[in-house]
């Protein structure tokens, strides 16, 4: 199974990165502590529950375990990096949906991915606006193509100071079985955002990080974003002409 | 017009110097050298405002669908704060197009301007514009708009957001007609899968790679069977590609597994077949 072997099942699973926080901390920028802690702890009470949920469908619907499928974590599968003379950097960086199991999302159970920021430090006045239902200019998030993938533009478009920020991710408006019940997030679905209706689940980010072992990879909560005109950082990488990504997983691609 | 009464001027002037002649090829001249800068500084830009929220767009109601060529693109006016939000400051961009195909709405087949705003602010989705300026246009490129007409000019059905354009990798197509009542959507995914004007194999096998997802979200199954259609032909490159994006839509979409061709899943620990109750039917 894809992934099986380093996915954090009961929410035991180091999903805070310190290393970022240090990171951010050398740069003069102080991290704020609260958004990452209670979206850590919703994290937490809510994937053990995905897990027994999954079982009790697949125990009662043998015929058809994999029926309702719920969101579980983003996989970095592309990442590149542009700086055309002249102009300010883009990254542009490709994820995968995937559900407990480690399978793509598929198609014909349709899912939105929203993102919220947290400014950290820098110009406020660069803050990009998150793709979520509260930009009433945008769709409100993602819907990942027929393969299971979107991908994220990072910029700052035009020629404005660096910012330092967190970004977060959570799937929601895909369908469950009538007794999935889990918790609301904070500032996501307890009636923060009105658009967002039913459950809603925080992601964790499989991304680069080289603290940690899975072939330097891990699975986190957030990731840090650091926009400049010259390069985009994520995480705690200096300016990355070619950008690390994830190994290819077993069966990804 | 102003700049051609001389007469004041003229009158100060020993006529010994000009003969009319003379005057007339000076005027004209004059008139060949400024009047493009005047008609080019007084045009006003036009009265459009962003619109003050996303609507999806639904390319059946699309009055206009046009396929271009890239020419250039300016910044009209400075940035001004969004009616949908104070904090995003918008700008209003034109970019010069050059008309190859029309597939929807009565325009003639010339250079048009084509209106736009964008948010400085915006992420995440892919935005119009070009490299560098938030998008990943470049001059030359071929691209198919879904445009409306407002205040006289055409604009792009959303704002920011580049999904209001399809770029076209396979090239040009000057020689392409639609059959008789051809769907819009066939006709974009003919666009965008036939190889157009000086298209080699390698260039329609990357139009085939980067497209065939984008065009089977207009129709899936005549997405299909133009990839066999491609596929048959054993043309070198693009005939494999083909027959690769069809392994991967048979992933993606497994009532299009087990097809005669034997096409199937090269990934299937990462997109299982769902149980027969929940495979989609096949259009």
């Amino acid at each position: 199974m894809a992934h099986q072997t380093d996915i954090p099942q009961d929410g035991s699973t180091n999903l805070s990165d310190s290393a970022l926080n240090n990171f951010l901390a050398s740069a003069g920028q102080t991290p704020p502590n609260g958004p990452t802690q209670s979206w850590e702890k919703v994290l937490k009470q809510i994937a053990p529950l995905l897990f027994i949920a999954r079982s009790v469908w697949a125990n009662q619907n043998p015929q058809n375990p994999y029926a309702y499928p719920y969101p579980y974590l983003v996989d970095l599968v592309g990442d590149t990096e542009t700086t055309p003379t002249g102009n300010v950097a883009e990254r542009d960086r490709t994820y995968l949906l995937e559900d407990t199991y480690g399978h793509a999302w598929v198609p014909y159970n349709p899912v939105t991915i929203s993102e919220k920021f947290v400014y950290v430090g820098g110009s406020q006045s660069s803050m990009p606006s998150p793709n979520n239902p509260t930009n009433p200019n945008s769709d409100g998030g993602w819907t990942p193509d027929a393969s299971g993938q979107f991908t994220d533009y990072y910029s700052l478009q035009t020629f404005k100071p660096p910012v330092w920020y967190l970004q977060f991710y959570w799937a929601w408006g895909f369908k469950t079985p009538s007794f999935f019940q889990i918790p609301t997030i904070p500032g996501v679905n307890d009636g923060s955002i009105p658009q967002i209706a039913g459950p809603a689940i925080p992601l964790m980010i499989k991304t680069k990080n080289p603290a940690t072992a899975f072939q330097n990879c891990g699975d986190f909560s957030t990731q840090g974003l650091y926009l400049s005109q010259s390069y985009v950082a994520v995480n705690r990488e200096a300016d990355p002409a070619s950008p690390p990504g994830c190994p290819a997983q077993l069966g990804s691609y | 017009m102003m700049f051609l009464d001389t007469s004041d001027t003229d009158r100060r002037r020993p006529e010994t110097h000009r003969s009319p002649a003379t005057v007339l090829l000076k005027a004209a001249t004059l008139a060949l050298v400024v009047l493009p800068i005047l008609v080019t500084s007084c045009q006003q830009p036009p009265h459009l405002v962003e619109y003050a929220r996303y609507a999806p767009m639904n390319v059946d109601t699309v009055p206009v669908v046009i396929v271009g060529k890239i020419i250039d693109q300016i910044d009209i006016g400075p940035p001004h704060p969004a009616r949908f939000d104070r904090e995003q400051p918008m700008q209003l961009r034109r970019v010069n197009v050059r008309i190859e195909n029309v597939l929807r709405g009565d325009i003639q087949p010339k250079t048009v301007s084509v209106y736009y705003f964008i948010s400085l602010r915006a992420g995440g989705h892919l935005l119009m514009g070009m490299s560098g300026h938030g998008g990943h246009w470049h001059v030359g490129d071929h691209l198919i708009w879904f445009l409306r007409w407002d205040s006289g000019v055409l604009r792009t059905m959303l704002d920011t957001w580049a999904q209001t354009t399809v770029t076209v990798l396979s090239g040009s197509h000057p020689n392409y007609r639609p059959v008789a009542n051809e769907s819009l959507a066939h006709q974009i995914i003919d666009i965008m899968l036939d190889p157009g004007k000086q298209c080699d194999s390698d260039q329609w096998a990357l139009a085939i790679l980067d497209s065939s997802m984008r065009a089977s979200s207009f129709d899936l199954p005549y997405t299909v069977a133009k990839l066999r259609q491609i596929a048959m032909t054993f043309r070198p490159v693009a005939s494999e590609a083909a027959l690769g994006e069809l392994q991967a839509f048979s992933c993606f979409w497994p009532q299009y597994r087990a097809e005669p061709q034997g096409v199937g899943c090269p990934w299937p620990q990462l997109y299982p077949e769902p149980p027969a109750e929940l495979r989609p039917n096949a259009r």
